[in-house]
């Protein structure tokens, strides 16, 4: 059993982070912080900024103004000395090696002495429950076993602070909730977390905190309570589930009703204050070919709050 | 559904440039490079580099050495001696040397028991310059020096077989005479003429120093050995791509490694598989064709160095400008194909037209089959200095462009 190395310095600070390319901003003045051993979840639509502020982070973008400190240290420091991570979305593994030499490889790229690399990579096994398949090549691997010698993978060097791309995208329950046991239990082993995903229930499963963004700004940033009660000015919300084709006009009459939309087929909106007031909008929708088919009063989620700060943010700075 | 299907791969293969360059152009440029060489249909037959010393100098070698230059299917450098010409040769500076002896009988004489009149000097691994060289002398003497090569048959038959008279020793003379000057006017037509009094007049063997009996196994072990260095760097050079796309790159970068650390061990691993399969197909030679040069292991060793580096970097700066792996891989064999085909690994590139053989010069395969044939000459390391060193530099220098390129993924 290892443990991150005792630090009391924030295991990452950015600090006014910009990148423009061209006239489209990659980020805009970002600023964030992630506790040692804290989680933070990056969560908004696709181009917000998710992957471009993973790979500052990783000192993988050229900032043209403002700076990244990991544990204490300028990033390219990190890097050299080990402090960081990453797990990108694909499963980065190579397939005509086995687990153990797939992990060795990357134990030994990462800067881990070659005298240790086979007991971590013996620990590594047992901890993600993975030594039955420890000879195994990877194309035989279930997508959930891939992803899990993935994590494995990117944290053999023991790093302070991992950054995740998606990390259970295109997994199934069981796989999905495997890996995230994986992250918590790195999180107990003093692992600080960054997790870019647009799966509010990951975020809330792995994270404490999260930082919602749009078109490279970050529209809010704290605790995901903090978050979610900040931008919902009732305690309630509307979940309307919608049947039929929402064309340009249905669209304009739900987003009218303060109504954003959250997936396929559901809206949320805190802006009707009772189940009675659907009626009109039900009535207003059905020549439109649209049938409302359930509606609830739930407690404000993160999925809503971050498609309303989203939404806010568009009608206010068009994206 | 099934025109459904057939649009959509027309669609993958429309958009695909190197894909249609292979399916579409190559093949038409391979045409065209076998067709120049085997048929001479671009205009340009056949010449053969040779090497002509005339030793003897008198009025008979001097008009062959000139009935030589008009030859169509040669292109004669003059040279000075036999030793040279034995150099060149050897070395692979010709293809064939024709040697006008002095310790030779006199082109009219086809009676004495002395050395032929013309020496050619040919190189195991270029055997038909030798016969090409051998038809040509052939063929000048008989249509350019009848009067020559027919004073020699009178002579055998006043000595041989019935002594002529006074009056038709003279008569021979005279029309002797007058046959010179036409002979020499100008290039005799290919056809025309006929080659009379040949029997020993060329003495053919090979060069001093040249590479013995195995010389076209050497030719051939050479060709193959640097067309699959290429074929083996490719798949290598082009999964770079699959692996940064596969997000490895994301994850080694969060570390120490940098990507020229990735392209170095790529290159010394693509230089070890090279040397390893070069020294298969020359121990393959060894063994089956008994083909050994102990004594040039040096120069094996230093141009086998120089030809794995040349194809390992230069398949890796290919594949580093390209989008994808599939790409890359077109792109590579494209290039591959054309460099055998144009760098004498599919046919030897004596056999190619002049013009088509200056253009071979910017093959790496060119100078790699030029290195080993040269190296194992004579003058050994020397000899192949040149072309070893083109190879070291363009290895350097696409290594150097390839870790330069990948710098840029590095950070965006």
């Amino acid at each position: 059993m290892w443990t991150a190395d005792p630090d009391a310095s924030p295991a990452l600070v950015v600090t006014g982070a910009s990148r423009r390319i061209g006239a489209r901003a990659l980020l805009a003045d970002v600023s964030l912080r992630v506790p040692p051993a804290g989680a933070l979840a990056i969560m908004g639509p696709n181009g917000a900024g998710k992957s471009s502020l993973l790979r500052a982070v990783v000192g993988r973008l050229r900032l043209d103004a403002g700076r990244v400190e990991v544990a204490g240290q300028p990033v390219a420091t990190a890097r050299r000395v080990g402090r960081l991570g990453v797990v990108p979305q694909e499963t980065a593994l190579l397939d005509h090696l086995t687990v153990t030499e797939n992990l060795a490889l990357a134990a030994r790229l990462a800067g881990v002495p070659a005298r240790d690399v086979a007991a971590r990579v013996h620990d590594g096994l047992a901890w993600a429950g993975l030594e039955a398949r420890a000879q195994a090549y990877v194309p035989t691997l279930s997508g959930g076993m891939r992803r899990r010698v993935h994590i494995v993978a990117s944290t053999l060097h023991r790093p302070t602070l991992l950054a995740l791309d998606e990390p259970t995208v295109g997994l199934d329950t069981e796989s999905r909730d495997r890996v995230r046991a994986l992250l918590r239990a790195l999180r107990d082993r003093g692992v600080a977390l960054i997790l870019a995903t647009h799966d509010a229930e990951e975020a809330a499963a792995v994270c404490d905190d999260v930082a919602v963004l749009a078109a490279g700004r970050v529209l809010a940033h704290g605790a995901m309570a903090a978050v979610v009660e900040a931008a919902a000015p009732s305690a309630r919300e509307l979940r309307i589930s919608l049947e039929g084709t929402i064309g340009a006009t249905a669209e304009r009459l739900l987003r009218d009703a303060g109504c954003v939309h959250e997936a396929e087929g559901d809206w949320v909106t805190t802006a009707l204050s009772s189940l009675s007031a659907v009626g009109a909008l039900e009535a207003a929708l059905a020549p439109l070919g649209v049938r409302v088919v359930d509606a609830a009063m739930t407690a404000p989620g993160l999925h809503g709050t971050v498609a309303r700060l989203v939404a806010a943010a568009a009608v206010e700075r068009p994206l | 559904m099934r025109r459904a299907l057939l649009r959509a791969h027309w669609r993958a293969l429309s958009r695909d440039r190197g894909a249609l360059l292979l399916a579409f152009l190559l093949p038409a440029v391979v045409f065209l490079v076998f067709a120049s060489i085997l048929s001479g249909t671009s205009g340009d037959a056949l010449r053969i580099r040779v090497a002509v010393a005339d030793e003897r100098h008198d009025a008979s070698t001097t008009r062959l050495a000139q009935a030589l230059t008009r030859e169509a299917t040669l292109r004669v450098r003059p040279f000075s001696s036999r030793d040279a010409i034995e150099r060149a040769v050897a070395t692979g500076a010709v293809d064939a040397g024709i040697v006008l002896r002095a310790d030779g009988r006199s082109l009219d004489d086809l009676i004495s028991e002395a050395p032929s009149p013309v020496l050619v000097v040919t190189h195991p691994a270029r055997a038909i310059a030798g016969a090409v060289a051998s038809g040509a002398v052939q063929h000048a003497y008989g249509t350019a020096l009848p009067d020559i090569a027919l004073r020699g048959v009178v002579d055998l038959v006043d000595t041989a077989v019935v002594p002529l008279t006074a009056a038709q020793r003279h008569d021979a003379d005279a029309a002797l005479r007058d046959m010179a000057p036409a002979a020499d006017a100008g290039p005799a037509p290919p056809t025309a003429g006929t080659a009379v009094g040949l029997a020993g007049l060329i003495e053919s063997r090979v060069a001093e120093g040249a590479v013995n009996a195995q010389g076209a196994v050497l030719y051939y072990a050479a060709a193959v050995a640097v067309l699959f260095a290429w074929l083996a760097a490719v798949p290598v050079a082009a999964h770079m791509l699959a692996e940064r796309d596969a997000g490895l790159f994301d994850r080694w970068l969060a570390g120490p490694l940098t990507l020229g650390a990735v392209v170095d061990a790529r290159v010394v691993f693509l230089v070890g598989q090279a040397v390893v399969q070069t020294g298969i197909v020359f121990a393959v030679a060894g063994v089956v064709y008994r083909a050994w040069w102990p004594a040039a292991i040096s120069s094996w060793v230093a141009t086998t160095l120089a030809m794995s580096l040349a194809t390992a970097a230069v398949s890796l700066l290919l594949a580093c400008t390209c989008r994808s792996q599939r790409q890359a891989q077109t792109v590579s064999h494209v290039v591959v194909l054309i460099a055998a085909a144009l760098g004498g690994s599919m046919v030897p590139r004596y056999l190619m037209p002049p013009w088509l053989q200056q253009v071979g010069w910017l093959s790496p395969n060119a100078w790699a089959i030029e290195a080993y044939t040269r190296g194992l000459g004579p003058d050994g390391a020397i000899a192949s200095g040149g072309p070893i060193a083109a190879l070291a530099g363009v290895g350097a220098v696409s290594w150097g462009l390839t870790r330069l390129i990948v710098r840029r993924w590095e950070q965006l």
